[in-house]
């Protein structure tokens, strides 16, 4: 029964998406259809996310959001030039159901200071802030407080760059949800940023980044990360920048396992139908000290379009397969629906449907988010 | 370039996919593949029961501290004193064993069990049934 108003909840999210028809607005992780082709376009890290750059800001508030200023602090005090800074504040409540069991939660999600200062060849990026918890117990403040970010970067003109420290690599679509399955299980997940040294490089309709990670210097630092290696992600764009394949491959070796994956990212934008179609496709293999290899895929189909200036509907496909020998299979299929009445506001609403083993008996999960940022 | 990269990695996939026609789980249900084949991808996440969160006091971050935590045994060595934090796992009956209730959110007389781990991505049915057959065997840190 939960399972057909869940369904029916997709189809009409789907449907709504193909009924309001009107001129394509932009998102900042619509590279193609923002009419930039990058994410740093928009971002000061090469790898999108993050403090916003100047144009980041601008789009925020004429071509995102239904109106407001997008500048730091909403133009009350402007930086000086050398020095970029920005926050973001997430809290969320949530409501999920499973084995017939439904658990409501509320809970503080980021509450991230950043700061870049520098010019635009080098800079220093810091992001700093406390982590969240779903669940109690909670830490002592003091223990919750956490860097995810902190690098040194050198820029050339075209955007092609190194840079050292603690990020994560460019690796997948690169979603802000950290539990979709292509972050989940493949190395993305919170707090996962590992340490290392990345070059990058951009060409007219292409990008090239390489990436060598490894686990925390020293434990001050924070990161769980334990494994040590490298990620390769190269993106062309073609058909006049609407679309966009990405291979990707990455190897990570740590004292229990290692894992070598290969995958492909995809983008399309639809002009016509202001639809933006992403995907993701990664298979793993996984090697064990003692035990048999297995090979894992994960993989993340989603669409989203604006409806409205501010509004944003989505829905996305995702697929968990941990042994592929074994056919044991994890679904879910989510539909999402992004209010943003202000430049620097977002309301988010995440509707999951999970397969548990039981399709008579999936779990539910409704997420609404709010988020500020200055 | 790209079509033939593209094409090579879904010939791969295809192959992989297509070829999954083994059902029955011979992997080793021992501590060893156990813990970075289940224990370490899904539960000690850096977010979660790593050692830099240990989430509700939870450090599952080592394979030796895991073990210990997880059935009040030191690897390789005897049995602690006192209680092990959770009664986690009782060697020899998955029945009976917390880590199972949590993992299947179901207690052992059916009833729904709060607190269910992984929290964000319910764990694979395999993965579950690897981690009883691991519990049913003793537990041992093999």
């Amino acid at each position: 029964m939960r399972l057909a108003a869940v369904v029916v909840a997709l189809a009409v999210g789907a449907i709504s998406m193909t009924l309001h028809a009107r001129s394509a607005s932009a998102y900042p992780q619509y590279q193609l259809a923002l009419g930039a082709d990058r994410c740093n376009a928009c971002h000061y890290s090469p790898a999108g996310g993050g403090l916003l750059n100047d144009y980041g800001r601008d789009e925020a508030g004429s071509t995102i959001a239904r109106g407001g200023d997008g500048r730091f602090l909403h133009g009350l005090w402007t930086p000086p030039e050398w020095l970029q800074l920005g926050v973001d504040l997430r809290g969320a409540s949530a409501v999920k159901y499973r084995n017939q069991d439904r658990e409501l939660l509320a809970f503080p999600m980021q509450a991230d200071v950043y700061a870049r200062a520098g010019g635009p060849r080098f800079s220093v990026t810091l992001t700093a802030g406390l982590r969240g918890g779903a669940r109690d117990p909670q830490p002592p403040l003091a223990e919750r407080v956490v860097s995810r970010e902190h690098y040194v970067m050198y820029q050339r003109d075209s955007g092609s760059y190194v840079r050292l420290g603690r990020f994560f690599p460019v690796f997948g679509v690169r979603s802000q949800d950290h539990t979709a399955y292509v972050r989940r299980f493949m190395g993305s997940n919170t707090l996962e940023e590992p340490y290392g040294a990345a070059l990058g490089w951009f060409g007219d309709s292409s990008e090239l980044h390489v990436s060598a990670f490894v686990p925390r210097p020293i434990d001050l630092l924070g990161s769980g990360v334990k494994a040590r290696g490298v990620a390769v992600y190269y993106e062309r764009r073609f058909m006049d920048d609407t679309v966009a394949l990405a291979p990707q491959a990455k190897v990570a070796v740590a004292p229990d396992d290692t894992r070598v994956s290969a995958g492909l990212v995809g983008k399309r934008w639809l002009p016509a139908a202001g639809l933006m179609l992403l995907g993701e496709l990664n298979v793993q293999r996984q090697s064990f000290a003692a035990g048999p290899t297995r090979y894992q895929l994960a993989s993340y189909l989603g669409a989203s379009r604006f409806v409205a200036q501010g509004v944003m509907v989505g829905a996305a496909l995702h697929r968990w397969q941990p042994d592929l020998r074994l056919r044991s299979v994890r679904d879910a299929a989510e539909v999402n629906v992004q209010y943003f009445p202000n430049a620097h506001l977002e309301l988010h609403l995440l509707t999951r449907i999970s397969d548990e083993g039981d399709l008579d008996s999936p779990g539910v999960l409704a997420l609404l988010q709010l988020h500020y940022f200055l | 370039m790209y079509v033939s990269t593209s094409y090579r990695i879904a010939l791969f996939v295809g192959v992989t996919v297509m070829s999954g026609c083994q059902t029955v789980d011979d992997r080793p249900a021992t501590w060893s593949y156990l813990y970075p084949a289940v224990i370490a991808p899904y539960c000690a996440t850096a977010g979660c029961h790593s050692a830099l969160t240990a989430a509700a006091g939870v450090n599952l971050g080592s394979r030796e501290g895991a073990y210990t935590l997880l059935t009040g045994r030191i690897c390789d060595g005897p049995r602690l004193p006192q209680e092990p934090p959770g009664n986690y796992v009782v060697p020899g009956s998955a029945e009976f064993s917390q880590l199972m209730y949590q993992l299947q959110g179901q207690a052992a007389d059916g009833r729904p069990f709060r607190n269910v781990m992984p929290p964000d991505v319910p764990l694979p049915d395999v993965e579950i049934e690897l981690v009883a057959r691991w519990i049913d065997a003793g537990a041992l840190c093999d």
